[in-house]
């Protein structure tokens, strides 16, 4: 069978639900404790080596350790620091720059593009050509809570089946808020529809309700960790799609050299489809290789893999994407 | 000259040693070590080096060093409100005739109160009333060239001014910008806003002693001065930064800005909202 005359048969092809507990994939699983855990140890041994240099090295003369004091309105929590942190470099407008353009390009390969189970449906690849134009603007509303509006129009082209090329339209208003040094929390609320190229047809449309927060962490030169939480209250038409989703993720952030920028990361999600009984979890664990030409063009290659595993065994699939892509973004 | 002229030379004398103490130039004559952190040395021509001890004081030819990454110092001079913190590998003393800081090498924190202090380092003089970050430091500007020493001065609060050893050309920064100088270069380099918030969140420096530094209510102005500024977007983040000591830049690391469900987020880390796989999928079951 034939992967178009698959996808063909099986867009009205109802399979009966089969109910089985979602299932753990202990390699994927693995390697979020591994990511966890090296952030973690990164940090303990960077304290490790900060106390024992001063064990070893500590003269009669030099008794007091550093206490990490740290200033006002910060959390104890203080960073892996050196002697002199990093010194962002700002740029001094004569008037504000509130609004921002960009295109992002990107050409990939998607081995599964079915999302197929591979026992149903087989699985098969397909290059994908996704471009998004946007545009954004900041409000300074009441500080020191950010608040952006933001549109964008996505365009996705399929090599082999392009008779569901399609595009997108999402837009909305996003929020941020710093928490005491500790977190940052944002919010959003944004819709979006999905609609054929050809005739039009409009075959998805989605409300997102969005809260999340993360915290970053230098962990030494150059290099930084993230990790945080996000929420998604996702009511949807067609309804079956209606959704709740909880995401853990992080994410190793390193300067490699000047320009070049590696971005290792990993997101655990849990999707909750309300009106019907299915349950998935999904992991994703993905590379990202930058060049940024200046701050406003950079060009990158990235590889992702992800397992979803659901109640409802035929939407269980593995995907490997990988690709490239250039992005450009101007303020003004 | 008879007695009464004598004397009115004398409270002219008198007067004039006030005014200067008031301007600040007595006060630094001499500073003492109060609090110390893993290699630190008191070095003295006439006598061996030792490892240096909290009361330790130097008042011209003696000199603090100190040692390899962790090492820090911090210095109190004679108003007992000044204050000077050394980073690791730094060496820094009191000319005694001048009274001004000498920095060859190394990281200091200057912290001043009353009056002005000065400071000179290859490539730089500088006179503050406030508090800043100092560097001196050699770097590689060309290939198979030797290396040169350069000065990057941090001003956290307050003004001060900066000139080119020879006196010839001056700048005047206010808080939350910087300046870094190459040794010989006869003019100035370019002033640039940085980030406070950054540097004073991972400076050792700043961070790493047991009190704060006093004038942290005044950086902390600064601080939310910049912030509020880069909230309001007349203020913008280039996306460059230099990398801790030294003058290295580097872009920082760009957000993953575009995925599938989630918009345009830039304030949103990519693992957070990276997803290839469109869901629903159109070409899918």
């Amino acid at each position: 069978m034939s992967l178009r005359s698959a996808a063909s048969d099986l867009i009205s092809w109802r399979v009966e639900a089969r109910v089985a507990p979602p299932r753990w994939t202990p390699g994927v699983g693995s390697l979020f404790v591994t990511l966890l855990l090296s952030g973690l140890l990164l940090q303990l041994d960077s304290s490790a080596q900060e106390s024992t240099a001063a064990a070893t090295q500590n003269t009669p003369a030099t008794t007091n350790e550093p206490k990490g004091a740290a200033l006002p309105g910060t959390p104890g929590l203080a960073p892996v620091s050196s002697d002199l942190g990093p010194q962002p470099v700002l740029q001094r407008q004569s008037f504000p720059r509130l609004f921002r353009f960009y295109s992002d390009t990107q050409v990939m390969h998607v081995s599964n593009v079915l999302l197929a189970d591979g026992e149903l449906v087989q699985e098969g690849p397909d290059a994908l050509l996704f471009q998004s134009f946007g545009a954004s603007l900041n409000l300074p509303l009441i500080r020191p809570l950010t608040t952006t509006l933001f549109g964008m129009h996505d365009i996705v082209r399929y090599d082999e089946f392009s008779k569901f090329d399609f595009d997108a339209d999402t837009g909305g208003v996003r929020l941020g808020l710093p928490v005491a040094e500790l977190f940052q929390l944002y919010g959003a609320w944004f819709a979006g529809r999905d609609y054929y190229r050809e005739g039009g047809k409009e075959f998805f449309k989605f409300y997102d309700t969005r809260a999340g927060l993360y915290r970053q962490d230098s962990l030494y030169r150059r290099t930084r960790l993230t990790y945080g939480y996000q929420f998604d209250w996702r009511p949807s038409s067609p309804s079956v799609l209606t959704r709740m989703d909880n995401a853990l993720y992080t994410e190793l952030d390193a300067t490699l050299i000047d320009k070049l920028t590696g971005q290792l990361f990993y997101r655990a999600r849990f999707r909750s489809y309300l009106e019907t009984d299915r349950a998935d979890v999904d992991q994703l664990i993905g590379f990202n290789l930058i060049y940024a030409f200046n701050e406003m063009v950079n060009l990158r290659g990235f590889v992702t893999y992800a397992v979803n595993r659901s109640s409802q065994s035929d939407k269980e699939y593995d995907v490997f994407n990988g690709g490239g892509g250039l992005n450009v973004s101007i303020r003004f | 000259m008879n007695p009464s002229s004598l004397m009115l030379a004398g409270a002219l004398f008198v007067v004039a040693m006030s005014s200067r103490a008031a301007e600040g130039q007595a006060p630094w004559h001499s500073a003492t070590a109060r609090e110390l952190h893993k290699v630190v040395r008191f070095e003295k021509p006439d006598a061996p080096d030792r490892p240096a001890r909290v009361g330790d004081m130097i008042q011209g030819v003696e000199r603090f060093t100190t040692g390899s990454s962790g090492s820090l110092a911090e210095l109190e001079f004679d108003d007992k409100i000044t204050v000077a913190r050394l980073g690791s590998e730094t060496q820094f003393s009191i000319d005694p005739v001048t009274q001004r800081i000498k920095l060859p090498k190394g990281l200091t924190v200057l912290s001043v109160h009353n009056g002005e202090i000065f400071c000179e380092t290859c490539a730089l003089s500088i006179a503050q009333k406030s508090t800043a970050i100092v560097e001196s430091f050699d770097v590689a500007t060309k290939r198979n060239a030797p290396l040169r020493c350069a000065t990057k001065y941090i001003l956290l609060e307050g003004h001060a001014t900066v000139s080119t050893p020879d006196g010839k050309r001056h700048k005047t920064l206010k808080g939350g910008q910087m300046i870094l100088q190459l040794e010989g270069d006869p003019n100035l380099g370019p002033i640039q806003d940085v980030d406070l918030k950054q540097v004073l969140k991972e400076s050792r420096i700043i961070t790493g002693f047991a009190t704060q530094l006093a004038s942290m209510p005044k950086i902390q102005e600064v601080v939310q001065q910049q912030q509020k500024e880069l909230w309001q977007g007349v203020l913008q983040h280039t996306g460059f930064a230099v990398a801790g000591r030294g003058r290295d830049r580097y872009l920082e690391p760009p957000p993953n800005r575009v995925d599938w469900e989630a918009p345009y987020d830039p304030d949103v880390p990519a693992a957070a909202i990276i997803d290839r796989l469109p869901d629903p999928c159109p070409t899918c079951p």
